[in-house]
């Protein structure tokens, strides 16, 4: 099979399951959902896919696996995710987290054709003299003299968030009295969804009522009725102090 | 006569069973702790030509099917559509309860609401208007009171009454953007020939990508309609998340939240809605969660726990013995020796009687727990106790239940059931042997006695502690290897406080402590009988005793006519005498011996010689298998001493005479690990439902405790 024969979301998937086998060993569905942030059910409807067109082994109570159609499938989406993300960062000189975002994002909509000019031009880039240097060196010069301006970090409408990357406090970092509006909820899926279900909720205020005298679990007052969270649970619900 | 059948539906905690007592009369348990019911109950009621039958669904927050219970509740539901269900709805709070009202609506069915704890909400001058409320909903409003029985026959009128109307709620809107999609899939999904699940609400769980429902789809539609019907789904899902930036479940869940609490404050006086004032539960907290008093004061109520168990019960248990003593008395003296005699005292008396002598105590256990839990200090326990259990790799609920096995691990198994987590309640069960219950006490105090006398209270601290840190080592094992799986959330409502009802407490602890009469009692008269066989067959054909009296060896010594003493000549020829009650107890180590349970002890010597055990020890650890302290009477009749209580000190000196200090702990070791007595292991298996898993502890614990001792009897022999 082809790159760019499956859809954008089945690649991205087969591409983390891969990453997750190289670097773990094993691929759960908990991280790959995690990794992708959307919820487990999407991850198993996913995997049924993948399992159908023959990319993975997977049924009830087994870790996907990659078929050897789907490790060289696998393989080809990763190499060129790698090449994508490498133009970015050595020949444009995109930074840290933007890179790896984008590429995410560019790899799936480039033709084959574009991809071997792109392929092309970064041989070009690197090897090819503009006097005396490179020319990625030259354009890096460039760059920094103020010559050429690098654009800022461009926003898409959806901002897309990463484990990790929180933006603003944590509920696990208000003190006892604080009131606060939730944000955003980082959680994994079954947390959230029992999160979801208690009706805590993005826009919903509550309040750190105590924290247990161990120091864990916490006290939260939400919609009138008392909740305890563990730290690490309150850790994945982003809020606004009121 | 019709036949009409309810579902009661409703919020943990929220009163479901006090309405379901109120409604049919029953008296099941109700506690003010989230997850009580964990069986699902079944009652029925007459009124008004209708055969009303009622079926108590486990409390649950969301149809969304996390916990046990939930996923239980929603089975029900859509596998076996009742005609109607009351949702039970606590009226003081009444938004997060109406989320599940939300999406019982959307299932479609009849509907009437139970508007629970009226008064109290009346009181705080919160409740809710059940005319408008009705009007918002579609759904007759019913004002309750459970533990009263307030309300009961107009819920039983309204009950009949939208039976006959068909009265269906009113219809869930998500607005223009989702409506439409769900109206076309719903009717694609009926279409496609779905019979069972309402097609609306399917399409509801498509969209939101549930993996059951997708399953029960895909097995009961056709491949192609399916796949079409997953396609819409799936752009759908992109659609969605394109307008609301968040996937279809979270955006769902919000515009159910939204309406749950927009009917809140419709239907709710003006005043209230904003205010929520530190009230009576946020100042009992405040002292009983307090960073200094908390864990003292649950130390007190732990403290006083075992006081009420053990000092106020033992007293009881004891006179409960005297009862079964007068009982076997009374029996020897109407019954002629032999067969049937001996089955009555020794068998059943003695084994079902062993048990159902600890009935105060349990009773009592019972009643402290009754009371943490109907005042809803129980879910300040896992509260405050989480941190550390957590740690282990359980769950803070799980203290409770390790805490009542040092009293008895069969009330402390049956505490488990608040765990929802199926995973935390095996592992929880799995090793709650290890906290030592009482009945290991009086081996613990027979073999600590006999070898380290000045320093017993050591070696009890280090036996209990042992178990303590054994069982937190296994609880660690189990949850990364068999049991492996993500923590389950610490997402836990913590109630308001409430007094509890004297009634409600008595009917708990009858409930309880019926269900651990009959059930245990049971397997244990089956396994007793067992045990009294295996110790008493085959008799010997012929007493040594008797042959040294016939061979002349033994001579009886008369005195004023009355026979006072036996005279014995031994090999050596010097003579010995012996008195009655010796020669009796020389009869009955013989006949031990002689018996099944001997000859395994014999057949297993060669297995346990390695662990520092003879064929004695070996027998008493068989016996050890119906109750632990049978362990001491069993060596007292090895040792020809009888099984009296005065005889434990003279069988210590007998054990320092024959074993070594290294038996003395390799008895220790093995006794604290190995497997859990009849009792136990009657309610492990029935309350996991498997006797694999029963049978898996049961062996498996034997199995370490033998490592265990083996390795430290080993270990031991070649250091010294």
């Amino acid at each position: 099979m082809e790159v760019g024969v499956l859809s954008e979301s089945l690649e991205d998937y087969l591409e983390t399951i891969y990453n997750l086998l190289q670097e773990k060993g094993e691929a759960r569905v908990s991280e790959i959902a995690e990794r992708r942030d959307v919820s487990m059910a999407s991850v198993c409807q996913a995997l049924q896919r993948l399992n159908k067109e023959e990319l993975i082994t997977y049924g009830a109570r087994e870790m996907p696996a990659l078929t050897p159609k789907g490790n060289r499938l696998a393989q080809k989406i990763a190499s060129r995710h790698r090449f994508v993300r490498k133009f970015l960062s050595e020949i444009l000189g995109v930074q840290g987290e933007a890179a790896e975002r984008d590429a995410c994002l560019l790899e799936h909509h480039l033709s084959r054709e574009t991809l071997s000019h792109l392929v092309a031009f970064t041989q070009f880039a690197e090897s090819a003299r503009a006097g005396g240097e490179t020319v990625q060196n030259a354009f890096r010069r460039c760059e920094q003299s103020g010559y050429v301006t690098a654009p800022d970090r461009p926003h898409g409408k959806r901002r897309r968030r990463y484990k990790g990357q929180h933006e603003g406090p944590v509920l696990s970092e208000l003190e006892p009295g604080d009131s606060a509006r939730v944000v955003h909820l980082h959680a994994g899926c079954a947390v959230r969804q029992r999160l979801v279900d208690m009706g805590i909720l993005p826009g919903v205020e509550l309040a750190l009522v105590r924290k247990a005298p161990l120091g864990d679990p916490v006290e939260v007052r939400v919609r009138g009725f008392s909740l305890s969270l563990r730290r690490e649970e309150a850790r994945a619900i982003e809020v606004e102090r009121l | 006569m019709r036949r009409i059948n309810v579902a009661l539906a409703g919020n943990p905690n929220a009163g479901k069973t006090s309405v379901f007592n109120a409604l049919t009369g029953s008296s099941q348990h109700v506690g003010n702790y989230p997850g009580v019911t964990v069986d699902t109950v079944v009652g029925s009621k007459v009124h008004r030509d209708c055969e009303i039958t009622f079926i108590d669904l486990p409390g649950s927050y969301s149809l969304t099917a996390h916990s046990d219970d939930e996923r239980e509740a929603r089975r029900i539901l859509l596998h076996n559509p009742p005609d109607l269900i009351i949702n039970v709805v606590d009226a003081t709070n009444l938004e997060r309860n109406l989320y599940l009202t939300v999406q019982l609506m959307e299932l479609g069915y009849p509907l009437v609401i139970a508007l629970n704890m009226s008064d109290e909400a009346e009181a705080a001058g919160r409740m809710p208007d059940t005319e408008v409320l009705g009007e918002i909903l579609g759904a007759e409003v019913v004002p309750t009171v459970g533990h009263r029985g307030k309300g009961a026959r107009e819920l039983l009128d309204r009950v009949v009454e939208s039976c006959d109307a068909e009265a269906h709620p009113r219809r869930v809107r998500f607005g223009r953007d989702i409506d439409p999609l769900l109206d076309s899939m719903a009717r694609n999904i009926s279409e496609a020939g779905e019979e069972l699940y309402p097609p609306r609400y399917a399409a509801a769980k498509l969209l939101e990508g549930d993996p059951e429902v997708v399953a029960h789809l895909e097995g009961s539609l056709p491949p192609e309609e399916m796949e079409a019907l997953r396609a819409t789904a799936e752009a759908g899902r992109k659609h969605l998340e394109d307008i609301f930036g968040d996937p279809p479940e979270v955006v769902l869940a919000e515009l159910r939240h939204g309406i749950a609490s927009g009917a809140a404050k419709e239907s709710t006086p003006e005043h209230t809605h904003r205010s929520t004032p530190p009230d009576t539960t946020h100042r009992i907290d405040n002292v009983m969660l307090n960073r200094i008093f908390g864990l003292p004061l649950f130390a007190l109520a732990m403290y006083l726990t075992f006081w009420l168990t053990f000092t106020v019960g033992s007293p009881l248990a004891g006179l409960l013995e005297s009862l079964f003593g007068l009982l076997a008395e009374l029996i020897q003296g109407w019954l002629p020796p032999g067969l049937i005699r001996s089955l009555l005292v020794d068998g059943i008396i003695g084994g079902v009687g062993g048990v159902l002598v600890f009935v105060p105590n349990i009773a009592l256990l019972f009643l402290a727990i009754s009371i943490m839990e109907d005042t809803g200090y129980m879910a300040r326990v896992a509260f405050l106790m989480d941190r550390f259990m957590h740690k282990i790799g359980l769950h803070g609920q799980s203290f409770i239940p390790m805490i009542i096995g040092f009293g008895c691990t069969v009330p402390g198994v049956m505490a488990t059931r608040v765990l929802s987590n199926r995973r935390d309640r095996l592992v929880t069960i799995l090793v709650l042997p290890l906290m030592s219950c009482s009945a290991k006490l009086p081996v613990y105090l027979l073999v600590a006695g006999a070898f380290f006398p000045g320093q017993r209270a050591l070696v009890l601290w280090l036996v209990y502690l042992g178990g303590i840190l054994l069982a937190i080592t296994l609880a660690k094992l189990l949850r990364v290897s068999v049991l492996r799986g993500a923590n389950s959330p610490f997402v836990m409502e913590l109630p308001p406080y409430r007094l509890p009802t004297l009634k409600g407490i008595l009917q708990h602890v009858w409930f309880r402590a019926r269900h651990y009469v009959a059930k245990a009692g049971t397997i244990i008269l089956a396994f007793s009988i067992v045990l009294w066989f295996l110790s008493s067959y085959p008799k010997p054909e012929q007493h040594q005793v008797n042959g040294l009296l016939d061979s002349g060896r033994l001579e009886v010594v008369e005195e004023d006519g009355e026979v006072s003493a036996l005279r014995l000549e031994d090999a050596t020829d010097v003579r010995g005498t012996i008195d009655r009650g010796q020669l009796a107890a020389a009869r009955k180590a013989e006949e031990m011996e002689h018996s099944l349970a001997g000859r395994l002890g014999h057949g297993l010597e060669p297995a346990m010689r390695p662990l520092g055990f003879d064929w004695r020890i070996s027998t008493a650890l068989v016996g050890a298998l119906g109750a632990k302290e049978i362990f001491v009477s069993q060596m007292g009749i090895l040792f020809s001493l009888g099984s009296s209580e005065a005889s434990v000190s003279r069988l210590q000196s007998i054990l320092t005479d024959r074993y070594t200090a290294r038996t003395g702990i390799s008895i220790l070791i093995f006794v604290l690990v190995m497997a859990p007595c009849i009792a136990t292991f009657a309610i492990v298996r029935r309350e996991t439902g498997s006797w694999a898993i029963a049978a898996g502890q049961f062996v498996g614990l034997t199995v370490l405790a033998y490592l265990l001792s083996l390795a430290y009897y080993q270990i031991s022999g070649l250091l010294a």
